[in-house]
């Protein structure tokens, strides 16, 4: 929306795009039209302010995230080493099973412990 | 649960060497267990440490959805509260106890999701915001689902709870069958 000075008047056109193509639209002159812009101001600072809110909340929100996500990465590791240590194993995505090797070498591990 | 704010935990070094053995024994290399029980057993600060990170992001959440309002806060707390009794039961272990955090903590997130879903899609945004919010709805969900998979996995692969008394059992059951 802009004053735009005629003839050493002052009118105020709001620009329209259609498509290609943007038009001006006559909204009228001082100072009835002063209104409409005013009206017009509030209303893109409003958007601004939500605009700039959104992108804060947005900011949180990738903070929060990212804490979860190492959570996340924490407790699967510490739960993959939990049922490690007590000899089982998953292999390629299969449920947990008794690994026989790993259960050796923890016997031999706390034989050698106790020694 | 007191109200002060737990501070931002730090990576520890005994993570990284976990983290290695563990990347071994994926390997099929058994001579790394016997350092992960020792890790497991003997440092506690490791499972202090997942404790922590859970108790901070949980209060993250809960601050992300109540924002101001008091109200929410307390009753989002309160469920949480309640979530975290029931699933852990009267004798959870350490193990169990990290993922029920992990469960409550994507249950938050899934609640946070579903949240800004239903208050923002009518209140303008391009359909691009509106698709990444269902995306993260959705993701949040299965986020949620994976956990408690992985908690009745635990629990159905050690049903008599994890170590250190499951690792003696089994310890003392071959020494005996030997």
């Amino acid at each position: 929306m802009a004053w735009e000075r005629r003839r050493n008047r002052t009118y105020l056109y709001r620009s329209v795009r259609e498509g290609n193509k943007v038009r001006k639209v006559y909204l009228g002159s001082r100072p009835g039209a002063q209104q409409a812009a005013e009206a017009d101001r509030r209303r893109r600072q409003e958007r601004q302010l939500l605009k700039e809110t959104e992108s804060l909340e947005l900011l949180r929100l990738e903070a929060v995230s990212a804490e979860a996500l190492r959570l996340e990465n924490f407790t699967h590791l510490l739960a993959e080493a939990a049922l490690l240590a007590i000899g089982l194993r998953r292999l390629n995505r299969r449920p947990w099973r008794p690994w026989h090797d790993g259960r050796k070498a923890i016997t031999a591990a706390g034989d050698a412990h106790q020694t | 649960m007191t109200d002060a704010k737990p501070s931002q935990p730090q990576e520890m070094p005994t993570k990284r060497e976990l983290h290695a053995l563990v990347a071994r024994a994926r390997q099929g290399d058994a001579s790394a267990l016997p350092r992960i029980r020792v890790i497991l057993d003997q440092h506690p600060e490791i499972w202090e440490a997942v404790g922590d990170l859970a108790r901070y992001v949980e209060t993250a959440w809960i601050d992300l959805i109540a924002g101001d309002d008091a109200l929410l806060r307390e009753s989002m707390k309160r469920q949480a509260k309640e979530w975290r009794a029931s699933l852990s039961g009267p004798h959870a272990t350490q193990a169990e106890r990290m993922l029920v955090d992990l469960v409550v903590n994507n249950w938050l997130a899934a609640q946070q999701a579903e949240y800004a879903q239903a208050t923002q899609t009518g209140a303008g945004g391009s359909l691009m915001q509106a698709s990444y919010r269902l995306k993260r709805a959705e993701s949040a969900q299965r986020k949620f689902l994976s956990a408690m998979k992985m908690l009745t996995t635990l629990r159905a692969a050690v049903p008599e709870g994890l170590a250190p008394i499951n690792c003696l059992r089994l310890y003392t059951d071959e020494r005996e069958s030997a």
